[in-house]
């Protein structure tokens, strides 16, 4: 359940940061609708989480995905720049 | 190919931009704002005493105008003038350079025709309120604003009463209401500006007229009537308006004890306003000058009473803005309260936990599985 609320809790930041632009206008603000959905959802989640594990299918498969390109980006950053020394490559 | 120096559209866009420099600053030295002449060291006490025929008149001492007033922009002086009036049919103002009173510099004009003095259309049984637009050439800063009443002989009457004034040369927001809404035309000169709400305001207040759906008029004239009904209007010529531009005014509600309480309605009528639009260069230089500055944040602040201050809410429910505003309050919308359901069993939650925490351990097993299968088919895959 934890690890729900953690996805759900990302979900809310992205969309968050999706509608920035938009929050600056006067008058404008996030539902509140939007979180007690997702909420509610976790909800429903949570239950097929008791023997579904879908904490685990996210994070097996999202979350090593994200690691794992994130990792191979920095390591192919670094070596763009120590390759940027004379005599390294 | 490509010419040599400085591309073409690089200086059309400073001849554009040295154009509007110009044209602004030409703008903003022709034309001025009521509130940038404060008036200090108020004397309202002045009093309209009795002279007579021929004599000098006492003036009625408005104060001491803090900045030069100069050139063709107008100053506003808002005066609530108490009833008893009947007998004085015209006003004139005058500036005076000392605090005395004594030493008459010039006197202003009134409203767009220039002329000398302003005249009460009837006789007045109640307070009304009145805005002046003096068209002086120049007046000097620390001069002395005062107003003299006369008949139409250019005698001063006997008045037998004390005069009080309230001066409202700032036309300070305390707006209670706003008048917004289609022009329905009263006739080919007149135009009524139909009321869009009601309010119960105290015994002096100011009203909010915002007047931006005008067609552009050289020669138009606006009064503000009030009533205590949508229809019935009473107190009319009690705001003289001196022009038509689209803006916003602040319109003083006369000070009378038989309008308060109660709701409270008001309207204006267009005088004088041609059918025919004429397009002068200083329209097009006012137009240039709006569209080019962008409004300050206190008069776009929605309720602060500033010209812009209902911007965002009609920009709201237009397109493209207006489909946002439906999309959000759709998502309002999903705060529903479903139930969530629950997984029935015929035994406890230990119980169940005892059956279904196996299943749960083999599908995170082959979940874990699959997960390694796919990063060891990316690491496979990838190239440095």
């Amino acid at each position: 359940m934890a690890t729900i609320l953690l996805y759900i809790a990302a979900l809310i930041v992205a969309l968050a940061g999706l509608f920035a632009a938009l929050l600056q206008l006067p008058d404008v603000s996030l539902a509140v609708g939007i979180g007690q959905a997702l909420t509610t959802a976790g909800g429903y989640i949570a239950v097929v989480d008791a023997f579904f594990p879908i904490g685990t299918l996210l994070t097996a498969f999202i979350g090593t995905h994200i690691a794992l390109e994130a990792g191979v980006f920095v390591y192919k950053g670094i070596m763009w720049v120590v390759r940027k020394y004379p005599g390294v490559s | 190919m490509r010419p040599n120096g400085t591309e073409w559209w690089v200086k059309a866009f400073f001849y554009l931009l040295a154009a509007c420099i110009a044209i602004l600053a030409a703008t903003a030295a022709s034309r001025g704002n009521a509130a940038q002449y404060p008036i200090s060291n108020y004397d309202t006490t002045g009093g309209l005493n009795a002279g007579g025929t021929g004599a000098p008149c006492n003036d009625v001492r408005f104060g001491e105008l803090d900045q030069a007033f100069t050139g063709t922009t107008d100053l506003y002086i808002g005066l609530v003038v108490p009833s008893g009036f009947s007998n004085i049919q015209n006003f004139a103002v005058n500036y005076f350079s000392d605090s005395g009173y004594t030493n008459n510099i010039g006197s202003a004009s009134f409203g767009g025709g220039g002329t000398a003095f302003y005249t009460i259309s009837s006789t007045s049984t109640t307070a009304f309120n009145v805005y002046f637009r003096i068209a002086a050439p120049t007046i000097p800063a620390g001069s002395f604003i005062g107003m003299q009443g006369f008949d139409g002989t250019g005698h001063c009457p006997s008045m037998g009463l004390s005069f009080s004034g309230d001066i409202s040369h700032i036309f300070a927001s305390t707006a209670t209401d706003a008048l917004d809404g289609p022009v329905i035309p009263a006739s080919a000169l007149n135009f009524l500006v139909p009321q869009n709400g009601t309010s119960t305001p105290a015994s002096f207040g100011q009203w909010e007229l915002t007047f931006d759906n005008f067609s552009t008029s050289t020669s138009a004239t606006v009064k503000v009537f009030f009533g205590v009904s949508s229809s019935t209007l009473y107190y009319g010529d009690s705001t003289y308006l001196p022009s038509l531009a689209p803006a916003t005014y602040d319109v003083q509600i006369p000070r009378t004890s038989s309008l308060v309480p109660g709701t409270f309605y008001a309207r204006a009528v267009a005088y004088n306003a041609t059918s025919t639009t004429e397009i002068a260069a200083s329209d097009i230089i006012s137009f240039t000058t709006e569209i080019s500055l962008p409004p300050s944040a206190t008069s776009t602040t929605p309720g602060s009473g500033g010209v812009f201050s209902n911007l965002f809410v009609r920009l709201s429910r237009k397109p493209p803005f207006g489909y946002f505003l439906a999309i959000r309050a759709g998502l309002e919308g999903l705060a529903t309260s479903t139930p969530a359901f629950e997984l029935m069993t015929t035994s406890t939650v230990a119980a169940a936990a005892g059956v279904f925490t196996p299943i749960r351990t083999g599908f995170v097993w082959i979940i874990w599985f699959y997960a390694g299968l796919w990063v060891y088919h990316r690491l496979r895959m990838m190239t440095f």
